[in-house]
């Protein structure tokens, strides 16, 4: 369970979190959503440790909790970014080994025997061998949660999943998302679209912008 | 253009031809890690760095690099610092080239997506892994053009050399002109200079292609 306590964030002079509390409890999924400009990407950036709340605490499981030091093997959260992030230069596969190896130190036949039934359960089998800018968009998401799932992180947090996807799409990764549920993934997900919040998310936290 | 007149200077102008070749091998493999280093000063938070390293850069590349060859072989033995003629010119050729190839590396560098940093680091990679692993091969890819230029001047540049008196392929052609009152020396100097920049093109090609399996 993550819980975050009075959190706040400004850039310059303006105001984006403003005392900011939510729970997150295991093996939910919690979507945030909001218009744009309310400062969803910027909770998420900050639970994901990329950047650092003015003020506030995490805590992990009743423990303090702090993601900006939330570091190698240990790290705890994993990022699904909007656009992905796939490393150009690595096949898939070696996208998706990469931090199993460098990072946990395991060997590649450690980490192949990990990654092989990720890899199959999220249909990407086929694409292994292929890179980054052979695929669509959907099979670049599944990629990248396939990637972030590797360091069996305990929260899987989400931006914006659906912004680069068509509405089959946007179908599909939802219900990725619900059988990743099954499967014991705390998750949060951050998105625009309210429609899409309620049908996946035990718990929707609404953010407004402020000042505006 | 008497055959045997060629055999009787082509020795000289392949031994010119090998100090060309050595001082461009040496220039390169000083030059492009050099310059590697200074394009992430050059990027670093840490403001003197900065500023004493694009004064580096300034100044090699505001004079000429034959006042630079110059400088470091009859200027820098006054303050008690002596090269001999060879390692002076690869000290001058590897600081002045160095300067060009940070520059480049520094567009390659700012040329990378922040996500891709944010990528490795939300997977727990370090700073050193995220590098080697991930930017720095991108950087290469998307250098090449550019440096390939540089090398190609460097082929030619390392014609400078003579001005601290090394022998090398130009200079072994003007002598051998100026001895026997005829431009075919010249000649072949200019076929040997065209020999070695198509190897060298062919080698950036090899070297684009290596990398064109992604994009």
């Amino acid at each position: 369970m993550l819980e975050l306590k009075n959190i706040n964030k400004s850039f310059a002079q303006r105001k984006i979190l403003n005392n900011f509390s939510m729970v997150v409890p295991d093996q939910q999924i919690v979507s945030i959503v909001g218009p744009s400009g309310a400062g969803k990407t910027t909770l998420l950036r900050c639970i994901a440790g990329l950047e650092r709340p003015d003020s506030g605490s995490f805590l992990l499981d009743g423990q303090p909790f702090d993601p900006v030091e939330d570091r190698g093997s240990e790290r705890k959260i994993g990022v699904v970014f909007q656009d992905f992030n796939l490393f150009p230069n690595l096949s898939v596969f070696d996208n998706i080994m990469l931090a199993p190896k460098m990072v946990t130190g395991q060997t590649t036949k450690q980490a192949r025997e990990q990654v092989e039934p990720l890899v199959e359960s999220l249909g990407l089998t086929r694409v292994v061998k292929q890179y980054p800018f052979q695929l669509s968009g959907g099979q670049k998401q599944r990629v990248a949660i396939a990637r972030a799932l590797a360091m069996e992180p305990a929260i899987l947090c989400y931006d914006e999943p659906t912004s680069a996807l068509d509405p089959t799409l946007r179908d599909m990764v939802g219900q990725l998302i619900l059988d990743l549920k099954k499967r014991g993934i705390t998750q949060i997900v951050v998105t625009h679209d309210q429609q899409f919040a309620e049908k996946i998310a035990d718990q929707v936290v609404t953010v407004k912008p402020l000042n505006a | 253009m008497s055959l045997t007149y060629v055999n009787q200077i082509l020795p000289s102008l392949f031994s010119g031809a090998w100090m060309t070749i050595r001082i461009f091998f040496w220039t390169l493999v000083g030059a492009l890690p050099l310059g590697v280093l200074v394009s992430m000063g050059l990027r670093s938070r840490f403001s003197p760095i900065r500023w004493v390293l694009n004064f580096y850069v300034w100044l090699m590349r505001g004079t000429p690099l034959l006042l630079q060859l110059m400088f470091v072989f009859y200027g820098l033995p006054d303050v008690n610092i002596v090269f001999a003629r060879y390692p002076a010119a690869l000290f001058a050729f590897i600081l002045n080239y160095a300067a060009y190839f940070a520059e480049i590396f520094r567009g390659g560098f700012a040329g990378i997506d922040h996500g891709q940093y944010e990528g490795a680091q939300v997977l727990g990679l370090t700073y050193t892994q995220t590098l080697r692993k991930i930017i720095l091969p991108q950087v290469v890819k998307s250098v090449i053009p550019a440096v390939g230029n540089e090398v190609i001047n460097l082929v030619k540049d390392s014609s400078l050399v003579y001005v601290i008196g090394l022998g090398d392929l130009l200079r072994a052609g003007n002598v051998a002109s100026a001895r026997d009152v005829t431009l075919v020396p010249l000649i072949l100097v200019g076929i040997i200079y065209l020999l070695l920049t198509l190897v060298c093109t062919y080698a950036l090609r090899g070297l684009e292609k290596h990398y064109s399996y992604y994009r």
